[in-house]
């Protein structure tokens, strides 16, 4: 009960000097702001996925439907994260480049993760029995997931990316986390994680929920 | 620096107003778990 | 299809070459995939006209054919199985691999048969120069390859699933966006007459690809057809 409140005090104090302080990055200015947002939203996007694999191979492992459920909610909320990592990206994207969308590496890659979970969830609704649905789109996701490397690792270095602190053409861009901005940046990188954690602990008790009510009107 | 202060009142009734939705959910949840038992 | 005594290349070839001898007496998969190249072809060639077209659009039309077309044939041998209801015998009298392998090459040969049609007429349709043919074919052979080892997996999973439709290259398309992405920039590198050198990390990545689909398809492979 207790960390409920400390996450909300926390995190209304990292709002708050997330604005406050003076801007993260000097060149890029006040739009700058939103990589306290953007990065711990795309870092549950990854950490999400990761454990929706990590479950999937549990499942074929123990043919067990409660890591299915992990699964299936893991890659939902990384869905989410991950719509809003892409729109605040394309945000920033618009302020700083003048393009919302204009195919960068890491929009690119960002993209192909949305589809690959659409697909995952396209699966999902094409198939009728649990226990093959479970094992199918667990199998997906793992095929699918082996193909990130690939885009996270060779993609950007095909071509030059705009994307600041992997930024090949404009170095000078780069963030420099130290002092204050760190304190706030690594704080909503670890008030995030605990969000993340909360909402997955209760997507995974809902799913427990109807599977119970299941149970109950088979009776 | 005003604008600044805009969108972190935007951004705090944003938070406040998922925390508590949030909040509510666990608790309903809570309460069907206690039920179904 | 002795179980014990033979190898597994034997046995996978065992499953081939009875998926060989069905596709050639029905020839269902071929036509269906030889149809579809055929007809985005004319479509492309009719509506853009024949010459004067950038190496740019020449390859991104050439995959986009590909693409189609595989997407329109190579989950046949697996539906058929499933249709049929012939993929039970089949669990009987061969192990997961050399089933995997087996349907493997049939694609692979379906895949080689349709592109060794389609690709001259391609060139012949749209006037694309010939001049760097050898690097061609070897980006082409790869870009084969990746697209029979990411898709085979995925067309035994569809092949399970309820509702078929569209799903296939639904389903297969964000797996394939990363080979096909490479393959259209490396095609379009040899199409404005560069040579097999400029594209080698293109090649590099491709090799990778195959590999590790290969590999990984063949790990889970099994889970799938256990279903």
């Amino acid at each position: 009960m207790w960390w409920k409140l400390v996450l909300f005090v926390f995190m209304s104090i990292m709002i708050y000097f997330s604005f406050a302080l003076p801007a993260p990055q000097q060149q890029i200015g006040e739009s700058s702001r939103i990589f306290y947002y953007h990065i711990p939203q795309a870092w549950i996007c990854v950490i999400a996925f990761a454990m929706s694999m990590f479950y999937s191979i549990r499942y074929l492992q123990k043919k067990d439907l409660k890591y299915d459920d992990m699964a299936m909610i893991a890659a939902k909320l990384g869905f989410i994260f991950c719509v809003l990592a892409t729109v605040t990206g394309a945000m920033f994207a618009k302020v700083t480049w003048g393009m919302y969308w204009n195919w960068d590496p890491r929009q690119t890659s960002i993209f192909i993760l949305l589809l690959i979970y659409g697909a995952y969830f396209a699966l999902r609704g094409a198939i009728d029995i649990e226990e093959k649905r479970a094992a199918l789109s667990a199998v997906y996701s793992i095929f699918a997931f082996v193909t990130v490397p690939f885009l996270i690792f060779i993609v950007p270095r095909m071509v030059p990316t705009l994307h600041p602190n992997d930024s090949i053409i404009n170095s000078d861009l780069k963030f420099n986390i130290e002092g204050a901005i760190s304190l706030v940046f690594f704080s909503s990188l670890a008030l995030f994680t605990v969000l993340y954690i909360w909402l997955f602990n209760i997507g995974v008790r809902v799913q427990l929920l109807l599977r119970k009510q299941m149970e109950l009107e088979d009776l | 620096m005003d604008g600044n202060y805009v969108v972190m009142a935007v951004t705090l009734i944003v938070w406040v107003g998922l925390f508590f939705f949030i909040f509510g959910t666990d608790k309903k949840v809570k309460k069907l778990e206690e039920k179904i038992k | 299809m002795p179980k014990t005594s033979s190898g597994l290349l034997s046995r996978s070839l065992a499953v081939y070459f009875k998926d060989l001898r069905m596709e050639l007496r029905t020839k269902n998969a071929l036509n269906a995939i030889l149809m579809f190249g055929v007809t985005t072809l004319t479509v492309v060639s009719f509506s853009l006209g024949q010459s004067g077209l950038s190496p740019k659009l020449l390859s991104a039309l050439f995959w986009i054919i590909m693409f189609f077309s595989a997407m329109s044939g190579l989950a046949q041998t697996f539906i058929r199985e499933e249709e049929t209801g012939t993929s039970l015998i089949l669990n009987l009298t061969a192990e997961p691999n050399s089933i995997y392998i087996g349907k493997l090459l049939f694609n692979l040969t379906l895949l080689i048969t349709m592109t060794s049609i389609i690709t001259p007429m391609f060139f012949i349709f749209t006037d694309a120069p010939t001049e760097n043919i050898l690097p061609f074919v070897v980006i082409l052979t790869l870009g084969v390859f990746g697209l029979v080892s990411a898709t085979t997996l995925v067309a035994a999973i569809i092949s399970k699933a309820s509702v078929k439709g569209a799903l296939f290259a639904v389903v297969s398309f964000p797996i394939l966006m990363v080979l096909l992405m490479v393959l259209v920039g490396a095609t379009e590198k040899i199409l404005d007459n560069n040579s097999l050198s400029s594209v080698s990390s293109e090649i590099q990545f491709l090799i990778a690809y195959v590999v590790v689909m290969t590999t990984i398809s063949l790990l889970l492979f099994k889970f799938v057809w256990r279903e």
